[in-house]
């Protein structure tokens, strides 16, 4: 088939008609159980997502401003490093060594019999071999 | 169409019987398109209706912009046919294609050649892809120049002229297979 006769073909079908029943129910339905939106509630819209727009740029630019990202991930997780005296940090770990050395020296002077851990033996005064003895004996008794 | 801008106008302003003048003269054209697209007169008839009905509720947003109404509508169709095939992928009996079965007037395919003829060209029709039934059904049967199939299709006037002549091309390719 040649291209003009295609085009022709495809111009003969300007003849489809909408059925007459459909295009008059149709109308009714449109144009009486819908409404068009008022003009105010899109240009409300309108002005509504233009303004949201401004105020989140507006967010983003302070927020730019006053330290961004970094200051999000720098609190409360890690501890601010900005502003530390380094000078203060050194002494007040200093005291704290001192202290611990302290207590160290204490351990060392405390005589080593008060750590020693109580004996079993209910009495002390009797001698170990002599309790073995005593013990041969009870058992030649049964 | 005489007078468009003026009842354009109107119906912005919320008047049903100028927007029911621009309904009757745009309902055939949008009921073709649409028609070819689905190929299945009941479901075209819907997604006219819910075309025109689209078109009613939001024309407070339609900026005319020197631009005929019609570009809007062709849109607001095309639209509308891509959501009907999202939402269910409707099955093509073969015989809905029938120019019969599409409504075309009989008196017009009166010899059998002709009938044969018209039917072998909606089926090629049917094996383009979206924008090109588009732009040749925009452009050969419905008469719209370059521009306003541009805009409907929301393409350049170049790009439709190269669509167009691929179309074209494709459809014959078709033609001469069968």
């Amino acid at each position: 088939m040649r291209e003009e006769n295609i085009i022709k073909h495809l111009s003969t079908l300007k003849s489809i008609q909408p059925d007459a029943d459909f295009a008059r129910s149709a109308r009714t339905t449109i144009l009486y159980r819908s409404e068009p939106r008022s003009v105010h509630s899109f240009g409300l819209r309108q002005s509504l997502s233009s303004t949201l727009s401004i105020g989140l740029v507006v967010m983003l630019f302070v927020f730019v401003a006053i330290g961004g990202v970094a200051s999000v991930l720098r609190t409360p997780i890690s501890p601010t490093l900005s502003g530390v005296d380094e000078a203060s940090l050194a002494s007040e770990a200093g005291s704290v060594n001192q202290t611990i050395d302290t207590h160290l020296k204490d351990v060392a002077y405390t005589p080593g019999d008060t750590n020693r851990l109580a004996m079993a033996a209910p009495d002390e005064s009797i001698n170990p071999d002599e309790e073995i003895d005593l013990l041969l004996t009870q058992a030649k008794g049964y | 169409m005489e007078g468009e801008k003026n009842l354009v106008d109107k119906a912005r302003k919320g008047n049903s019987e100028a927007f029911g003048s621009l309904y009757d003269y745009y309902l055939p054209r949008i009921y073709r398109f649409v028609l070819f697209k689905v190929s299945h007169k009941q479901q075209a008839e819907d997604i006219t209706q819910h075309t025109f009905m689209k078109a009613w509720e939001n024309i407070g947003s339609y900026k005319p912009q020197g631009h005929p109404f019609g570009s809007w509508l062709y849109r607001i169709a095309r639209n509308s046919v891509i959501d009907h095939y999202r939402k269910d992928q409707p099955l093509i009996d073969i015989e809905e294609v029938a120019p019969e079965a599409l409504g075309i007037d009989n008196s017009l395919i009166s010899g059998l050649e002709i009938k044969l003829n018209l039917e072998k060209v909606l089926r090629a029709i049917r094996e383009l892809n979206q924008v090109e039934q588009d732009v040749l059904i925009m452009r050969f049967v419905e008469d719209l120049p370059h521009d306003e199939v541009a805009r409907a299709v929301q393409k350049s006037e170049n790009a439709v002229k190269v669509i167009q002549h691929r179309a074209l091309k494709k459809l014959k390719d078709n033609l001469s297979k069968r």
